[in-house]
């Protein structure tokens, strides 16, 4: 049943058996997860079924450093599907390193390890949409493959490691069918929730405020009550909870928001290839099963054992999209066609730097002199991106020169001082807005620029090509966009010490019997991988909880 | 003495397997009636001890045949009233949703087939003596509907991941169990006038269906169809598509038969949460299902050939 609270009258109560707050992928996921198991689930949904300005503005914050962090309504999306409506599809799971505690990176340790999440990844992907859950080459692919970099033999790099792609799948329009046709499921849209009331002695949920921006309000009572409104939203609705506990739910030793953490990404560098152009690949690979994969450079775990360093994978790149001097046709006219694409993966194209007449003037000439390869570009973005249902995943550029730059995506290490907290200001229903302060460590810095070294020796070493870069300049690549946008972990993490984290291996808070939370926000640290494969995957891992527990 | 059994419809691919499987067998000697010939149906049946009632196809026949079966049989003057196995169809059950045994009210309200199963099901109820079988989409080697029609449009990439519009229930039916169950349902004691619900008890979506089969056959990569490009298929492409096919048949020019329409019952099915319960036939009959796998696998042998 899909209701909305803007059709119901005010002062309106509901009661369910579990209170899901946040239909995005994890909430979905649960909902899902719970059709037709006796459970009388009630999923909140703050947004519509489309995209609202007034109900996305509800997220609007600030940041400490703009130069570092994107403004909070970016890269996340207030409506039935959430983020899963605008993310990039990328799948990978976690790596068992990244559930260890190590005593190099700061903070790190999970109370689960690996195994006991690895029963719930192939349904993740089955709901991802990502095809089977196979993660190294020789397992997903059709042999024979052409190799990712031919003679590349490193003990530092695995290349035969996999992301998989999702269509992306907007989790809302997918499963909308399924959760409107559950017998015990109630999708409740605009429905705000403001505050989380505890009873007088602070360890139950007792009801959710709920307010819609008509200025209906309403009270939900629910014996369980699931958190799973990202990992910017988790933090800022427990800390706004202070009517009880002073401090917010879940915060009595100052844990909640932060150890924020999202991605240290960049693109760096000049990787020239040897020999023949098909002795570098780094472009998709298709599945029998129809699915986008893509080869990494992959930090190998025993060499982040040994060499003290944080997970971190790199692929090969395209050059530079704003600097005309790449000559490249197709670049410049993705380039020229910035206001096209949007905010979210625009940031990385043009991603703040000037462009005066003269660099347009430079791009339109590229654009001119390859007509051909513009063309035939413009087809495939259009024929298998725009118009296709399972998308291509990225732009790839084939080099003529076998000239590429390098992309890394590496873990960010846990690190207190990096948070979110209430800012001063409010939202259209009162609530404080959240004030960012991102921060990245030193020890960020030494992982990546360590990781950029050994595969500079490697492609040496191998004679596979050469791997140049200004190594003073990794600081400076590495933060030039800030924090990889739409990753937001941490914020509630885990954990068996109350003092050190919100919650427990069940993600159910330490201290509110009757709290759980699902998504990101609870995740101890990083890893290489991007999130939401294993959020869906730890959210179904808490519906068999919760199924345990009825 | 060999049990004297009539195969009615024996040779559509259900009727002439169990016709095959009879005539291996150590205790049966069958009798083959093909559904054109249902006028045949009530003289035949004086001189057997078991039917085994196939008639599929046209709606139209599917009623004769039972009549004149049913007919048959009330006006025949044998002294022990011979077990009835008789083939209906899932479709009965119509737009039901959820898990169906049994028990539920036909609703029968999916188009003229499903009534006319209905009906045949309806002028049966009289006679003690038969089983009711509802298989569901019954696929392997010469099966026409679920693999052969499936097989060509998967081959041709317009059928694959249907998105959220495959996200029903397959009761999907190996054809060798079919046979299995009917010739059990031939001599079981104990089980007249009982219904049987037919399928695989662990059911893949359509979408995990399509897929597998795909892949089975070669048909890689597996594509997303757009639900842009289905309605097209269904509403747009169907209709002509089917005429040509008409036209071709009247004319009798094979060689120019056009490719197989996809109609919009597929769609409506593959997206129908209808989760056939079968553990009355696991119970009863003993039933045990081939593993999907296995299934296709040989469904696919048959069909990479072609």
């Amino acid at each position: 049943l899909i209701l909305d609270t803007r059709e119901f009258p005010d002062g309106h109560t509901l009661e369910a058996g579990l209170c899901v707050v946040g239909a995005g992928a994890a909430g979905i996921t649960l909902a899902h997860e719970l059709i037709d198991s006796g459970i009388d689930v009630l999923l909140l949904e703050a947004g519509g079924l489309k995209p609202e300005k007034a109900t996305q503005a509800l997220y609007a914050g600030s940041v400490v450093d703009a130069a570092l962090h994107s403004p909070p309504d970016r890269y996340r999306q207030r409506r039935f599907g959430g983020t899963t409506t605008i993310w990039g599809g990328r799948c990978v799971p976690f790596d068992e390193i990244d559930f260890e505690p190590r005593d190099y990176v700061p903070n790190s340790g999970w109370p689960i390890t690996r195994a006991s999440l690895m029963p719930f990844y192939p349904k993740a992907n089955k709901l991802c949409e990502a095809g089977r859950f196979a993660y190294d080459a020789a397992t997903a692919l059709r042999a024979p493959l052409t190799p990712m970099l031919t003679g590349f033999d490193s003990e530092h790099f695995s290349t035969d490691t996999l992301e998989r792609f999702s269509c992306p799948t907007d989790f809302g329009r997918r499963y909308q069918r399924k959760l409107g046709a559950a017998a015990n499921v109630r999708v409740l849209l605009h429905a705000n929730v403001t505050a989380v009331q505890l009873d007088a002695a602070g360890n139950r949920v007792s009801h959710l405020s709920v307010r819609n921006l008509q200025g209906k309000r309403f009270t939900v009572r629910a014996p369980r009550v699931v958190l799973a409104t990202g990992g910017l939203e988790v933090a800022r609705l427990l800390l706004a909870s202070r009517d009880v506990h002073t401090a917010g739910i879940g915060n009595a030793h100052d844990v909640v928001g932060r150890y924020y953490m999202c991605h240290i990404a960049g693109t760096i560098g000049r990787v020239s290839i040897n020999g023949a152009l098909t002795n570098a690949w780094h472009g998709y690979d298709i599945s029998d099963e129809g699915i986008y994969c893509r080869r990494r450079l992959a930090l190998r775990p025993d060499i982040q054992r040994s060499r003290r360093l944080a997970n971190f994978v790199a692929r090969l790149h395209h050059p530079r999209i704003t600097d005309p001097e790449h000559r490249n046709a197709v670049l410049s006219l993705l380039y020229l066609a910035k206001f096209l694409i949007p905010y979210e993966y625009g940031r990385r194209l043009h991603g703040g730097e000037s462009a005066g007449l003269g660099r347009w003037l430079r791009h339109a000439v590229n654009v001119i002199a390859g007509p051909a390869d513009a063309a035939a570009f413009a087809w495939h973005m259009l024929r298998d991106r725009k118009l296709a249902e399972r998308k291509f995943p990225s732009i790839i550029i084939r080099s003529k020169a076998n000239l590429y730059s390098l992309d890394f995506h590496a873990e960010q290490q846990p690190n207190s001082s990096s948070r979110v907290e209430l800012g001063s200001e409010r939202d259209a229903l009162g609530l404080p807005q959240l004030r960012i302060d991102w921060r990245y460590s030193a020890g960020d810095l030494h992982s990546v620029s360590q990781a950029l070294a050994l595969l500079a020796e490697d492609f040496r070493r191998t004679g596979v090509g050469r791997f140049d870069y200004h190594a003073p300049a990794v600081e400076a690549e590495m933060t030039r966009y800030g924090a990889y946008g739409g990753h937001h972990i941490g914020t509630a993490r885990m954990g068996n010490d109350p003092h050190s984290s919100v919650v427990n291996a069940d993600c159910r808070l330490h201290d509110v019997a009757n709290l759980y939370i699902a998504g990101a926000a609870t995740f101890p640290t990083s890893s290489q991988a991007n999130p939401t494969l294993t959020v869906v995957a730890l959210t179904l891992r808490l519906a068999e909880h919760l199924r345990q527990q009825q | 003495m060999k049990v004297r059994v009539l195969v009615s419809g024996s040779e559509n691919f259900v009727g002439a397997r169990v016709l095959a499987a009879l005539s291996a067998s150590d205790w049966a000697a069958p009798l083959a009636v093909a559904s054109g010939d249902v006028w045949r149906l009530g003289r035949a049946l004086a001189a057997v001890d078991a039917v085994a009632h196939c008639v599929g196809g046209e709606p139209g026949l599917i009623e004769s045949s039972a009549a004149a079966l049913y007919g048959g049989l009330a006006s025949s003057c044998t002294a022990a009233a011979p077990r009835v196995v008789h083939v209906s169809s899932m479709t009965v059950y119509g737009s039901a949703v959820g898990t169906i045994d049994e028990e539920a009210e036909p609703r029968a309200d999916l188009g003229q087939y499903s009534r006319a199963q209905r009906r045949a099901e309806a002028i049966a109820t009289d006679y003690r003596n038969r089983v009711v079988l509802r298989p569901g989409a019954e696929y392997g080697a010469d099966c026409p509907d679920w693999s052969g029609r499936v097989a060509g449009w998967l081959q041709a990439f317009r059928l694959g991941d249907l998105g959220a519009a495959g996200d029903g229930y397959a009761n999907l039916l190996y054809i060798d169990d079919l046979v299995h169950a009917i010739l059990i349902s031939l001599r079981q004691p104990g089980i007249e006038g009982e219904i049987f619900n037919l399928a695989l008890a662990d059911k893949p979506t359509w979408n995990e269906y399509f897929s597998a089969f795909a892949q089975a056959l070669g048909a890689v990569p597996v594509r997303r169809i757009s639900h842009r490009r289905l309605t097209a298929e269904t509403r747009l492409l169907a209709p002509p598509l089917k005429a040509a096919q008409l036209l071709v048949r009247v004319l009798r020019l094979r060689r120019l038969a056009p490719p197989a329409p996809i109609p919009p019952s597929l769609l409506r099915l593959c997206a129908q949460e209808i989760n056939l319960s079968v553990a009355k036939a696991e119970r009863l009959l003993g039933m045990r299902w081939t593993p999907l796998a296995q299934g296709l696998e040989r469904a696919a042998q048959a069909y990479r050939r072609r």
